[in-house]
């Protein structure tokens, strides 16, 4: 002991501290790009009860378990929850936050795909929680 | 070393009996058999998931029940007293004492078990092993919650007994020409793990009673209708629940240590 050489030691670990270093500044990096929501976003309040999903678009209308949208905009999502707590994730677009009651929480996306996706609760809610879904209707209007 | 052989004894010796081997066995073996219990449940989770549409399970009840006490069985049920019982069996021996510290506080907290287990399976709860508000407090049918509330109370003031006894173990009755520095590892680990146990547990104690009491209406903590936040359950949770994970790994990493370098006979 004491006689052998420590600089491997100290190259692992500035290797492994720079490492570490650039990993946690690229992840604040991209969180801070995520996170920017774009001045134009549509706003849709979503609204999670057991067992079915409500959106509210910014002119008023109303609709439960469809949610229709335009491809190439952009739309801040605030959630609401009427009960328990549950969680809107669009899959495909890697969409996912929970509504908890008594909170708003927000999320913005903007759909580059026309077409239909899967809307679903990921937060346990009960009895129906498996069947708690919707469907997400991106309309191509410029085509 | 002279192996000193045992005649068998009867069952209700090892049962009734305070001496750290025999401790540890029970914990051994009543692990062991929820470890079953819970893989039976997974079993009949993936036979229900085989293919789509109903196989066995007609009702969504019923499998929410599954999952939820599958869950609970394998994390507080299983992992949690078998390491308590490689800890009983092995710590005394590690820092060359006869017993744990208290041996009938040792006994006790290994029969605060069963009666938790049969809580959770009589009642089978349905609202998934982290219990979140309001889900629990205002939707989730009763008896089976409170009872599930009832089992993990027990089960956490179980391991906070535990953990009291390997601490005092390890620290105060550890033989004098024994130095920390000499100690193996795997005591180490449950001292570690066990102090762990200490500072992580009181919390998620406290929150299942704010649950209890919210859900008999007499407190709002985590109910937003009447003024408090579901989130700060999670949080009183998750103080807890992070530590567990390394309360769970940090005896596996001193079995590492006894058995591929301390006792390697393997690859040297």
């Amino acid at each position: 002991m004491g006689h052998h050489s420590t600089w491997p030691e100290w190259v692992y670990v500035g290797v492994v501290v720079a490492l570490m270093c650039y990993v946690g500044a690229e992840a604040w990096n991209i969180e801070r790009i995520i996170e920017h929501v774009p001045e134009d976003a549509e706003l849709i309040k979503v609204t999670g009860q057991q067992w079915l999903w409500t959106f509210e678009h910014e002119d008023g209308t109303k609709e439960i378990g469809e949610l229709h949208l335009e491809k190439g905009k952009a739309y801040h999502f605030e959630i609401y929850s009427k009960d328990v707590i549950h969680s809107f994730n669009i899959h495909d677009y890697v969409v996912l936050m929970d509504a908890v009651p008594g909170r708003v929480n927000t999320v913005w996306f903007s759909p580059d795909k026309a077409g239909e996706f899967d809307i679903q609760c990921r937060e346990y809610c009960g009895l129906i929680h498996y069947n708690m879904r919707g469907t997400l209707i991106v309309e191509d209007k410029g085509a | 070393m002279v192996l000193e052989l045992q005649k068998p004894r009867p069952i209700w010796q090892i049962m009734f009996s305070t001496h750290h081997t025999d401790v540890g066995l029970l914990y051994l073996i009543t692990s062991l058999a929820f470890m079953f219990m819970g893989g039976a449940l997974a079993l009949l989770l993936r036979v229900e998931l085989f293919s789509p549409g109903v196989q066995l399970i007609a009702d969504s009840m019923t499998y929410n029940r599954i999952f939820t006490v599958h869950g609970t069985t394998l994390i507080f049920l299983f992992i949690l007293p078998s390491a308590s019982a490689f800890g009983n069996y092995l710590v005394p021996i590690m820092v060359r004492y006869k017993d744990m510290a208290y041996p009938k506080l040792n006994a006790v907290a290994f029969w605060m078990i069963p009666p938790a287990g049969a809580l959770i399976w009589l009642g089978f709860a349905d609202f998934t092993w982290y219990a979140y508000p309001t889900y629990s407090v205002i939707s989730a049918p009763g008896p089976a919650a409170d009872m599930w509330i009832f089992g993990l109370k027990i089960l956490g003031v179980s391991s906070i007994l535990g953990a009291i006894n390997f601490v005092v173990t390890i620290m105060k009755c550890k033989h004098p020409d024994l130095p920390l520095s000499k100690m193996p590892l795997l005591a180490w680990s449950y001292l570690t793990s066990s102090l762990i146990i200490l500072v992580a547990v009181p919390t998620f104690a406290a929150a299942l009673l704010m649950l209890l009491t919210d859900r008999l209406g007499a407190s709002g903590f985590f109910n937003p209708a009447m003024g408090g936040d579901p989130i700060a359950y999670q949080h009183l949770f998750w103080f807890t629940f992070h530590p567990e994970v390394y309360i769970l790994v940090i005896p596996a990493i001193g079995f590492y240590e006894i058995l591929f370098i301390r006792h390697n006979t393997i690859w040297t």
